[in-house]
């Protein structure tokens, strides 16, 4: 006959007790972390202020390999087809694939013009974003996409200047602060994180982090870059060289526009990490064979904020060398070492606070003394294990299906990480995936926010919520629907306070 | 808004707590209370949930989530309810 009985003995109960009597003692002997309410507020983590229910943590939740992870080997470029590079599709059938997929999504769907002559991806003009008014708002967009420059000007300047980030090392309009009467900023590096913080969100950055280039920062880093723009521009694939040596700037060789070889000076031992969301509640709207305006809204708006940062930062006293567009490093790598977010299932960075949604996760590396960020846990990575709803949804079925793996079979892929692999043959960049992650969703329900305190603490109910997420139909919205929308959202859609 | 709910939902609670006592000489035991108070809850989050989804777009949730959560929330106040008028 089973007998229920306690495996607890009066005798052990009372030693537990005791243990954790001693424990709350020795608790209370022990200096806090924090001396004084000074020290709390100037630590990094409540700079980079989270909500509550993100971990910070010394290592990225995704398993990293530092052995195996190979320097430059992910490339991917919306050129036509090139060796060693992943391209997206193009093409009559892929059009027709997404023009099929929305009408499945919404009954009918009108393709509406098509993109020609606009310069998301300038090579793949037969593109549709849908009917006239939301292609209309693609073309409103063309203005300083990706911060280029007007044709007109292009040709004024002979073909020398293109786009904002003709510059990697910065426009340094200003003159050295010191020749204007000034000395340059000095902090910790506390207030110095604090400082571009501020600035960055003045600018229209959301989140802002750090980390110290260390040996595997460097090794992870690109030895070679490819200069996305403006050679994308001009339909070429141009290389750049990097390196690092006892320079006292950026030594920028044959000149500071279009460089093919960049000396970092060593002393720049800090990367500082920032972050921008695009429109969200757009997002849910866009339907295009390719991207669609909520992302070309980013684009048209993250080339000045960055170059704003980094005039920032040479305003202050300091130099710093542009990662837009991952130029100098991963942006995946920075983003999770930074604590932006952790890495998913999409193969991007997944944020805390706006999911799938967060365009730029660029930064610059910088010789301001910077404090460290943490790598945060909100369960994003687990959850990704069991949910699966981008990779069910993806038009092309390009995000990876099943368990993670460290395989990277494509010579364009990297090895090193216990992820999940985009298929950048396949992807065209459309709008999907971000707006169906449950992560990015919009609403103040208390569901969600239980729903995040409970997945960054236990697996347990991950799948529940994944279907609860699919049942309760999160996610997509008619296109139609968002020009009758009231207007009641923050300008951009977006709100980013915390 | 809630300084605005807390202070309804107070005065509504007290309104009630008074008429029972002096109007119908009920008594209320201490886990119907409880009772009470989790309906409260219930019907608050249906109240949060749904207007905060149709803010946002989500038609579809807006509605199954009142349809759970109030659900929830009714059949606490009909079973406090009956206990309450059985005990009169």
């Amino acid at each position: 006959m089973t007998q229920f009985h306690t495996t607890l003995s009066r005798r052990d109960f009372m030693k537990g007790l005791g243990v954790v009597g001693a424990g709350v003692g020795v608790g209370a002997v022990i200096p806090p972390a924090f001396n004084d309410v000074d020290e709390i507020t100037s630590a990094p983590s409540a700079i980079t202020r989270k909500p509550w229910w993100v971990k910070l943590q010394d290592k990225p939740t995704v398993p990293v390999d530092m052995n195996t992870l190979k320097e430059g080997r992910t490339r991917s470029i919306c050129l036509e087809r090139a060796p060693g590079y992943a391209s997206p599709p193009e093409g009559a059938e892929t059009n027709q694939k997404f023009i099929d997929y929305y009408k499945r999504e919404w009954g009918e769907w009108d393709p509406g013009p098509n993109c020609q002559g606009m310069g998301d991806f300038p090579f793949l003009n037969n593109q549709h974003v849908g009917s006239v008014r939301d292609n209309a708002l693609m073309a409103a967009l063309q203005i300083n996409l990706f911060g280029q420059f007007p044709p007109e000007v292009v040709k004024a300047t002979g073909g020398k200047f293109h786009i904002l980030h003709d510059k990697p090392a910065g426009w340094r309009l200003a003159p050295p602060v010191e020749q204007r009467g000034g000395t340059k900023w000095q902090g910790t590096p506390e207030e110095n994180l604090r400082t571009v913080r501020a600035a960055a969100r003045f600018f229209g950055a959301d989140d802002v982090g750090a980390i110290e280039v260390d040996d595997n920062f460097r090794k992870v880093m690109w030895g070679s870059s490819i200069d996305l723009l403006p050679a994308f521009f001009r339909g070429e694939i141009k290389q750049y060289k990097l390196e690092w040596g006892d320079v006292n700037d950026f030594v920028l060789t044959p000149g500071p526009v279009e460089p093919s070889n960049i000396v970092i000076p060593n002393r720049c031992r800090y990367f500082v990490h920032w972050t921008m969301r695009q429109p969200p509640s757009r997002m849910r709207h866009d339907c295009g064979t390719i991207q669609g305006p909520s992302q070309a809204w980013t684009y048209s708006h993250n080339a000045q904020i960055g170059k704003n940062i980094q005039e920032f930062l040479w305003g202050l006293g300091y130099i710093a060398l542009d990662n837009w567009m991952g130029y100098i490093i991963p942006t995946g790598y920075t983003g999770v070492m930074a604590g932006a977010g952790e890495l998913s299932r999409w193969s991007a960075v997944l944020t805390p606070k706006f999911g799938a949604t967060t365009r730029a996760m660029y930064g610059f590396l910088t010789d301001l003394p910077l404090a460290e960020t943490k790598p945060v846990n909100f369960g994003a990575y687990e959850f990704c294990h069991t949910c699966g709803i981008c990779a069910d949804k993806c038009p092309m079925e390009a995000i990876q299906k099943g368990e993670p793996s460290w395989d990277a079979p494509e010579a364009w892929q990297n090895p090193g990480y216990l992820g999940w692999r985009l298929d950048l043959t396949r992807c065209t960049h459309c709008p999907v995936c971000m707006s169906v992650c449950p992560f990015s969703s919009l609403d103040n329900s208390f569901v969600h926010t239980l729903v995040r305190g409970t997945s960054t603490t236990t697996t347990l109910f991950n799948s529940f919520f994944a279907s609860m997420d699919r049942t309760f139909g999160y996610g997509r919205k008619p296109p139609e629907d968002w020009w009758e929308r009231d207007q009641t959202e923050p300008t951009f859609g977006i709100d980013s306070t915390l | 808004m809630w300084f605005w709910t807390g202070m309804i939902i107070g005065i509504a609670l007290l309104a009630l707590i008074l008429w029972l006592k002096n109007s119908k000489g009920i008594t209320v035991r201490w886990y119907e209370w409880i009772l009470v108070l989790l309906a409260i809850g219930a019907g608050s989050a249906t109240i949060q949930h749904y207007f905060s989804s149709i803010s946002a777009g989500e038609n579809i949730a807006a509605n199954a989530g009142a349809l759970i959560f109030g659900l929830v929330a009714i059949i606490l106040f009909a079973v406090t309810w009956q206990l309450v008028i059985r005990h009169k």
